[in-house]
């Protein structure tokens, strides 16, 4: 079998604050394969951003990749210089981020911002760049592409804006896409549209696709694959018939009981499943499984050390001593 | 009053907003914000607004509490004629009509303890004495589900669903009847909204409360609402029971709505409706019925006539030509 396109193994993005380190991604391992599409989903603060910040090596200053590898196309990203660095950013990874009109410059028409990095990556000319930016417009369902091209962002609606970053994010022909909450300042009637379009592109240009989210409504419908984040670590990883079937980690199983669905008449039910408690603080993780706190099915192995992953089935892996993954007694190794 | 009647009417209710301010001159362009909407809420119901983002349906919650000066209508609360109260006689009134907002950060003040905040209404309504609003805060901070001790820290230590269950205690301090909650739970994450949502419920059984719901997640507006009001442009455009509105949706407009929601199960598949266009990215009036651009079923008459809001089936109306020739 051909190497995947993307493979993350053991990767460790830590924060260095002041009031400590925070180890926002904690031996987070997953790899996409090419044309493929994974979705990462967890609640706030889970790591999941930072993981696809990492990919990219876009961290804020206070985060550090301190361990693990991220392969792509054969390369060790982070052992890659600077300058091969640059170029593959945008070129081979490109990224589409929440709020498209914070990454979109206020002060230069559309157009010129998805014609800039044709200039810089590609060499085209100005005018070529111009040219190919409207092809693109128009290859994102950007009605009246060639006018629309000479707007300036705050002309746009919410949904036309993050057309037009999708627009700039494939200019370079990437072959993977992180897509971090794409759709999660849209409307829904919006999010619907642009998740439609993510989905053509990926079998147009065979493009692989990362897709960053809270809502595992949007997992369901539009990845083959999902990993859910919890307090830095993936929990579970299966393909999203497989963990929407059949759930195994307790958090998985606790999310999908307590989204409201849309559901048909007399099936309305009158209280929702909650997951109790709260996340814990992110300076002072349990040793062992950090859901453990608020986990119906948490016993006494739970705190005791780093939870191996576990085999479930066929490409469906958990992290959960009551599925059968055993337990690496760290406080036992230190002694030892 | 008993439940079932008429606690809140409000009737052709209008919020316009200048476009564009040139100083001394007469502005040329009005948003229409809310453009004629009437609806009545009856006593221990919960009537859900639904619509996206600059369909009018805050600006209809904050209007109702005159939070916002509307520009024209009546809203009718509990029998008094809201709009016609004094500044004075206003605040008074406002004992009985609450709000809970969106993101609790935003509405608590940062520098004053939690217990000061859910205080804070009764001091202003001079209610009790000291050491009896100290007993008050601490049973409200419990009626919650949170801990009484709580009351000397600081919104910063919570977390954003702890902060929420303190702006409903706060929105609760002077017992109102009626509670505005403007998007309750959408800045929470799912583990945490569930939380929030069984407590509006159980808040509502133990207080005898009414709610308008605002809210652009229609997953959740199904499960807590016994009505629900459909939004567009700043009209109402489909008004009905809950069940009857997601099981047989009117207008088109509410159709692509419930069609675009995604569904968490792969294996659902649902058909999308799909509208023909984005919303409009600018104020400009739209003639005719306002969805008419993006609507997939678009007649000659919708272009130039504007549907009125009719009942086509009792308790159920739509304010759409096809639907009403139908």
């Amino acid at each position: 079998m051909a190497e995947p396109l993307l493979e993350i193994a053991d990767l460790q993005t830590h924060l260095f604050t002041d009031r400590g380190v925070v180890r926002a991604v904690d031996g987070v391992s997953f790899s996409i394969e090419r044309g493929a599409s994974l979705g990462l989903v967890g609640e706030s603060g889970c790591g999941k951003s930072i993981t696809g910040l990492s990919i990219i090596r876009l961290l804020p200053p206070s985060a550090r990749m301190v361990g693990g590898a991220i392969r792509f196309e054969g390369q060790n990203l982070l052992e890659l210089p600077a300058e091969p660095m640059r170029r593959l950013r945008g070129r081979r990874i490109a990224m589409v981020f929440q709020d498209p009109m914070t990454s979109l410059n206020p002060v230069f028409t559309v157009g010129t911002q998805i014609a800039e990095p044709l200039v810089v990556h590609e060499n085209l000319s100005r005018r070529a760049a111009w040219d190919r930016a409207v092809e693109l417009m128009r290859q994102v369902a950007i009605p009246d592409p060639a006018r629309r091209a000479r707007s300036y962002p705050h002309e746009l609606s919410g949904g036309m804006r993050q057309r037009a970053m999708i627009a700039m994010a494939i200019s370079c022909g990437p072959a993977l896409l992180i897509a971090d909450e794409p759709t999660t300042a849209l409307d829904v009637t919006i999010q619907a549209e642009i998740l439609e379009l993510l989905g053509r592109l990926r079998r147009d240009m065979g493009l692989s696709i990362l897709l960053i989210t809270h809502d595992l409504g949007v997992v369901a419908e539009n990845t083959d694959d999902v990993a859910v984040m919890y307090a830095g670590k993936i929990v579970e990883r299966g393909s999203v018939r497989e963990i929407f079937r059949s759930p195994q980690h307790p958090y998985t199983i606790g999310l999908l009981r307590c989204v409201p669905r849309i559901t048909t008449a007399g099936d309305r039910q009158g209280r929702l499943e909650t997951i109790e408690g709260v996340v814990p603080n992110p300076f002072e993780l349990p040793p062992g499984c950090a859901f453990a706190p608020r986990c119906p099915e948490a016993r006494a192995e739970c705190d005791l050390g780093e939870i191996d992953p576990y085999l479930a089935s066929e490409g469906h892996v958990v992290r959960c001593v009551a599925r059968g993954s055993s337990v690496r007694k760290t406080s036992l190794d230190k002694t030892a | 009053m008993p439940d079932g009647q008429e606690l809140l009417q409000v009737f052709d209710l209008e919020k316009h907003y200048p476009l564009g301010s040139a100083l001394f001159a007469r502005p040329k362009h009005w948003v229409r914000a809310v453009d004629g909407v009437s609806f009545s809420i009856r006593s221990g119901e919960t009537l859900g607004l639904v619509g996206e983002s600059g369909s009018g349906k805050t600006t209809t919650g904050r209007c109702i509490l005159r939070l916002t000066e509307p520009t024209s209508g009546r809203i009718v609360f509990d029998g008094v004629d809201l709009l016609a109260l004094r500044p004075r006689e206003m605040r008074a009134m406002r004992r009985h009509l609450q709000v809970i907002f969106q993101d609790p950060y935003a509405s608590l003040d940062p520098r004053m303890t939690i217990g000061a905040s859910v205080e804070e209404p009764l001091i202003i309504h001079r209610v009790g004495s000291r050491p009896e609003r100290k007993v008050k805060v601490r049973a409200l901070l419990e009626d919650v589900g949170l801990d009484p001790g709580f009351a000397s820290r600081y919104p910063h230590e919570f977390s954003g669903g702890q902060r929420q269950r303190v702006g409903i205690a706060r929105a609760l301090a002077l017992q109102p009847k009626f509670i505005v909650a403007d998007e309750p739970v959408s800045a929470l994450d799912v583990s945490v909204q569930a939380q929030i949502v069984n407590l509006l419920q159980v808040l509502q059984r133990r207080h005898g409360l009414t709610y308008l719901f605002i809210s652009h997640g229609m997953a959740v507006v199904q499960h807590i609402c016994t009505r629900v009001g459909v939004m567009y442009l700043g009209k109402l455009v489909e008004l009905g029971e809950t069940e009857a509105l997601f099981e047989r949706p009117l207008h088109p407009y509410t159709q692509v709505l419930r069609s675009s929601i995604p569904n968490p199960d792969p294996e659902a598949g649902r058909e999308r409706i799909r509208p023909q266009a984005d919303p409009p990215a600018t104020a400009e009036r739209i003639p005719g019925c306002p969805f008419h651009p993006r609507c997939p079923y678009v007649m000659e008459e919708c272009r130039v006539q504007e549907p009125p809001l009719l009942e086509i089936r009792p308790g159920h109306k739509v304010a759409c030509f096809l639907a009403t020739s139908a």
